[in-house]
């Protein structure tokens, strides 16, 4: 008779707890958008924070990194930019990567490129899409680990929609 | 619906840094749009995109949304003997498109 009690109990509690935690993922449905949303506003604001160091650094060192980028984008959709690294492409030295990192675009890293000492010469050119005015960075890494930057501001007469 | 194009010279001199072109039809899709209706155009990006110079890795690529419809690319290669250029381009759903260019190193 005990034991009868007791699963029916346990059975009861079983679904007591599966309740609260229909509940609780219902919460999880609606509630949590809010705090989702702060924790993504959050990121945003330190990847702006990161970029604003990046752009500084890019600033004020002169690498010998060249990112070429038109002064004025008449078409956000279509952008032509190339980089171009004045580094020798040695098995010891060489350039591993170069990321082009966007200011405002809502993918921030637009495009990575990778080379290998048959690579002959860091460069590349490719066209991307800038959804507004705004700084693009070209981040350099070579394979020592050493970080190289440039970086070009370009206005943008028509928007790239939501690149 | 997805056509490459590449072009690499002809010939070339032992050790010469040739220019080296890529081009695909491919509308890029972000994702971020919306059509007419206001519906989420879903997205549809190439992931990436690999150079081989005779089974030796030149260039390689990581694609994200910021990148343009029908992405292009130009970047160089050295070339010490004669051999194939072997281009891939990785979609979405194991899509792979391949390419091929040969080159006699003189």
């Amino acid at each position: 008779m005990n034991d009868v009690k007791a699963t029916v109990n346990r059975g009861r509690r079983l679904v007591l707890s599966q309740s609260v935690l229909m509940f609780l993922v219902a919460l999880g449905k609606h509630e949590p958008t809010f705090a989702q949303e702060t924790a993504a506003q959050n990121q945003l604001e330190k990847a702006d924070k990161s970029f604003q160091t990046l752009l500084q650094h890019a600033k004020n060192k002169r690498h010998p990194v060249t990112l070429t980028l038109p002064k004025i984008a008449e078409n956000g959709h279509v952008v032509k930019v190339s980089v171009n690294v004045d580094n020798p492409m040695t098995k010891d030295d060489y350039v591993e990567s170069i990321t082009l990192i966007t200011e405002s675009n809502p993918n921030r890293t637009a495009i990575k490129f990778g080379f290998t000492p048959l690579s002959g010469r860091a460069y590349a050119q490719t066209r991307i899409r800038l959804a507004r005015s705004q700084y693009v960075i070209a981040a350099v890494r070579l394979n020592t680990g050493r970080l190289m930057l440039d970086a070009r501001f370009v206005e943008v007469t028509v928007g790239g929609c939501a690149a | 619906m997805t056509r490459a194009r590449t072009k690499v010279p002809k010939s070339a001199q032992k050790g010469e840094v040739v220019k080296v072109k890529a081009l695909i039809s491919h509308p890029m899709e972000s994702g971020h749009r919306r059509d007419q209706n206001g519906k989420a155009v879903p997205r549809n990006i190439l992931r990436g995109f690999e150079c081989h110079f005779n089974d030796q890795l030149v260039f390689v690529c990581d694609l994200y949304p910021s990148v343009s419809a029908n992405p292009y690319f130009e970047f160089y290669a050295r070339v010490e003997q004669s051999g194939l250029f072997h281009f891939r381009w990785y979609g979405p759903n194991g899509v792979l498109i391949e390419a091929m260019e040969s080159i006699d190193v003189i």
